[in-house]
C-alpha cells in the first residue's frame, strides 16, 4: 500500500469516526442523564438520512438546500426524540430492561414505519456545492467532503465540551450526571432536563444522517447497522465518558476503514474484535470508571 | 395451586395430543410452529426470566441449531437423526463461546453484546456463500420419510418440545436453577455467599443457546429450508415478545406468548409490512401497561380468587 493511499484510507476511517462520534456523543450524553440505553438512536439517525433526503430533494437547486435540509432533519428528528423521551416518562422508576425494552420496540416500530412511508428502495445524496472536489495536501488527494465532515465533527465536539464546560446548562447537566435526585431536589425541573437533553442527543442523531447520505446510501436497514457500530463505540470508550466516545470513535472508524481491505464483504468483523478484545482486557471500556 | 397447574398442564397435553383428528393440514403446521416458538421463548427466559440477562440475540443459536443440521445432512450428509443429535454439540460450544464474552457484561452491555454477536454470524451466514450459500439458504432439507407428514412431524416435535420443557422444568427447579434466580434477584449477595456470578451466567447462556439450538433444528426440517433470516436481530426480537407477552416470571409463560404470537402471526400474517411494527407496539404496551404479561395477570386472578375463598372459608 502506497503512503497516499494510506493516508486516504486513514481520512475516511477518520470521517466514518466521526459520524460515529455524532452518535455517541448523544447516546452518552442521554446515558448519563437518564441512564437509559437509547436503542433507538440509529433509528433516529436513519429517520434524519431520510427526511433530510426529501427535504433535500423538495428543495433542489435552492442554494444552501443541503445545510438546510441537514439542520431540518435535526430539528425534526429532535422532535421525534421528544415524543419518545415522554413516552418514555412512565418508565424511569421502573428496571433498566424495561427501558432497553422499550427503546428497543422503538426501533421495530420506527424500522418499520420507515419502510412503510419511504420504501425499501435506496437513495443517494451527491455531495453539496463547494465540496464536490479534491483537495491536495502535502501529496495526497483527499475529497474534500470528508475534510468538511471531520471538521464538523471536532466543532460539534468542542462546542458540546464548551456547553458543558462553560455554561449554566453544562453545569446542570454535569450535576445530573453525578446525581440527578440532588439536582432535582435542588429546584432544577428534571423533566424538562431530560426532554432537552434527549433533545439534543436527537437532533445530533438526526444531522449526522443527513451528514452522512453523501458517504453512503440511505435505506432501511441502516438503523441496525450503525446502532452495532455505536455501541462498539460505547463498548470500547466506556459508556460514561465522551473522551472515551472520541478516542473509540476514532479507533472503530479506522478498524472498519482498513478492515474493508482486508475482508471487504464483513469489515464488520474487525469492530467486533476489537470490542471483545476491550471486553475481556478492559471491560469497563478504555476510559471509564471501573465496576459498571 | 399445584392442581391448577396439573390440571392445566393436562389439559394441555390431551388437546395438543388430539390436536391432528380435529383440524386441517394448515392448522396443524401452526400447531407445529406454535411449539416450536413455544420452546424458542423457553430459552430466551432461562436468560431473561430466571437469570435477569436480556438477550437481544436469541435467533443466534436458534439460527447456529438451524445451521448445523441442515450443513450436516446436505454437505456432510449424515442421516437425519444424527444430524439432528450432533447440532446439540455445536450450538452448545457456540453458545459456550459467545456466552464467554457476553456473561462478563450484565444489564443493557449484555443485551449490546449480544444483539452485537448476533449481527456477527448474521453477516457471516449471509456473505459466506461458499459455506451456507449465503442469501438465498440451504433448501430441499426434507425429515426422513418416517416423519414424513404434517402429522408424524407435528408429534416429532411435540415428542421433542415436551421433552425439552421437562428438562428445562427440571432445570429451573434444580439447585442450579435457584441459584439463577438468586443471582437475578440480588447478585451482591449472591457474591457474597460464595457464587461464582459469572460462571452460572455462562452456563445459563449454554443452557439457553442448546434449547433455542434445538428449536432451530426443527424448525429446518419443518421449513425444508434455512436463510439468514433465522439469525436476524428481527428474528430475536420474536422471544422476547412471546415471553413478555406471556409473561417472563412464570415456567409457562413463554408457551402462553407462543400460542398467542402464533395466533396473530397467522392472522396479521408475517409477511404483511407490519409485523416488525406490530411486534414493537406489543413490547411497548405490555412493558407500559401489563407488566406481569397474561400469564402474570391470569396467574393474580388465581391467586386473588384463593385468597377470597379462604377469606370466606375462615370467616365461616
Amino acid at each position: 500500500m502506497t503512503l497516499s493511499g494510506f493516508v486516504n484510507q486513514f481520512v475516511s476511517g477518520l470521517t466514518f469516526g466521526m459520524v460515529l462520534f455524532l452518535l455517541a456523543l448523544g447516546l452518552v450524553l442521554i446515558f448519563g442523564v437518564m441512564r437509559v440505553v437509547n436503542f433507538a438512536h440509529g433509528s433516529l439517525y436513519m429517520v434524519g438520512a431520510f427526511t433530510g433526503y426529501f427535504v433535500w430533494e423538495w428543495l433542489k437547486g435552492m442554494t444552501g438546500s443541503f445545510w438546510v435540509s441537514v439542520i431540518v432533519a435535526g430539528l425534526l428528528v429532535a422532535a421525534l426524540g421528544l415524543v419518545l423521551e415522554y413516552m418514555l416518562r412512565p418508565l424511569y422508576a421502573r428496571e433498566h430492561s424495561d427501558q432497553i425494552l422499550f427503546t428497543y420496540g422503538c426501533v421495530l416500530i420506527i424500522g418499520d414505519l420507515v419502510k412503510w412511508l419511504w420504501g425499501g428502495q435506496y437513495h443517494s445524496v451527491p455531495r453539496p456545492p463547494g465540496f464536490q472536489g479534491r483537495i491536495e495536501l502535502g501529496g495526497v488527494v483527499l475529497p474534500t467532503y470528508y475534510l468538511l465532515v471531520i471538521g464538523v465533527g471536532v466543532a460539534t465536539g468542542l462546542g458540546l465540551w464548551l456547553l458543558l464546560a462553560r455554561t449554566k446548562l453544562g453545569k446542570i447537566i454535569r450535576a445530573a450526571v453525578a446525581d440527578r435526585e440532588m439536582v432535582g431536589i435542588l429546584g432544577i425541573r428534571l423533566p424538562r432536563l431530560f426532554a432537552g437533553v434527549f433533545g439534543i442527543g436527537a437532533f445530533l442523531a438526526g444531522a449526522a444522517g443527513m451528514l452522512a447520505a453523501p458517504l453512503g446510501s440511505i435505506g432501511s436497514g441502516m438503523d441496525v447497522e450503525i446502532i452495532v457500530a455505536v455501541f462498539a463505540v460505547v463498548i470500547v470508550g466506556g459508556m460514561g465518558s465522551f473522551l472515551g466516545a472520541a478516542l473509540a470513535s476514532l479507533i472503530i472508524g479506522e478498524v472498519y476503514s482498513f478492515g474493508i481491505l482486508v475482508l471487504p464483504a464483513a469489515a464488520q468483523v474487525f469492530m467486533f474484535l476489537v470490542m471483545v478484545v476491550v471486553l475481556v482486557v478492559r471491560p469497563q471500556g478504555l476510559i471509564g470508571a471501573p465496576e459498571r | 395451586m399445584k392442581r391448577w397447574s396439573a390440571v392445566a398442564m393436562m389439559a394441555a397435553v390431551v388437546v395438543l395430543l388430539a390436536l391432528p383428528w380435529g383440524v386441517r393440514e394448515y392448522n396443524i403446521q401452526l400447531a407445529n410452529l406454535f411449539l416450536i416458538g413455544a420452546l424458542f421463548a423457553l430459552s430466551f427466559n432461562v436468560l431473561f426470566g430466571y437469570t435477569g440477562l436480556l438477550s437481544f440475540g436469541q435467533a443466534t443459536f436458534f439460527g447456529v441449531g438451524a445451521y448445523a443440521l441442515a450443513l450436516l445432512m446436505k454437505k456432510a450428509g449424515l442421516s437425519f437423526a444424527l444430524a439432528f443429535v450432533l447440532s446439540v454439540p455445536i450450538t452448545a460450544v457456540t453458545a459456550g463461546v459467545i456466552g464467554f464474552f457476553c456473561s462478563r457484561a450484565t444489564e443493557f452491555f449484555f443485551s449490546v453484546l449480544t444483539l452485537a454477536f448476533g449481527q456477527l454470524l448474521f453477516v457471516v451466514a449471509s456473505k459466506w456463500y461458499t459455506v451456507t450459500a449465503g442469501d438465498d439458504g440451504i433448501q430441499s432439507i426434507f425429515p426422513p420419510t418416517a416423519l414424513g407428514s404434517a402429522t408424524r412431524y407435528y408429534y416429532f416435535t411435540l415428542a421433542v418440545v415436551a421433552l425439552c420443557t421437562a428438562a428445562l422444568w427440571w432445570i429451573a427447579r434444580s439447585p442450579f436453577g435457584y441459584t439463577l434466580q438468586s443471582i437475578r434477584d440480588n447478585p451482591q449477595r449472591s457474591e457474597a455467599i460464595g457464587i461464582n456470578l459469572r460462571w452460572y451466567r455462562w452456563m445459563a447462556f449454554v443452557v439457553s443457546g442448546v434449547f433455542a439450538g434445538v428449536a432451530g433444528a426443527l424448525f429446518t426440517t419443518f421449513n425444508w429450508a434455512v436463510a439468514p433470516t433465522e439469525l436476524e436481530w428481527t428474528k430475536s426480537a420474536e422471544p422476547v415478545v412471546m415471553t413478555l407477552l406471556g409473561g417472563p416470571h412464570l415456567f409457562g409463560g413463554p408457551i402462553i406468548g407462543a400460542a398467542i404470537f402464533t395466533f396473530f402471526q397467522f392472522y396479521l400474517g408475517k409477511h404483511t409490512l407490519f409485523w416488525a411494527f406490530s411486534m414493537g407496539v406489543v413490547i411497548l404496551f405490555v412493558v407500559r401497561f401489563m407488566p406481569g404479561g397474561v400469564g402474570g395477570y391470569l396467574w393474580q386472578r388465581v391467586q386473588a380468587a384463593r385468597d377470597a375463598s379462604r377469606k370466606h372459608a375462615a370467616q365461616r
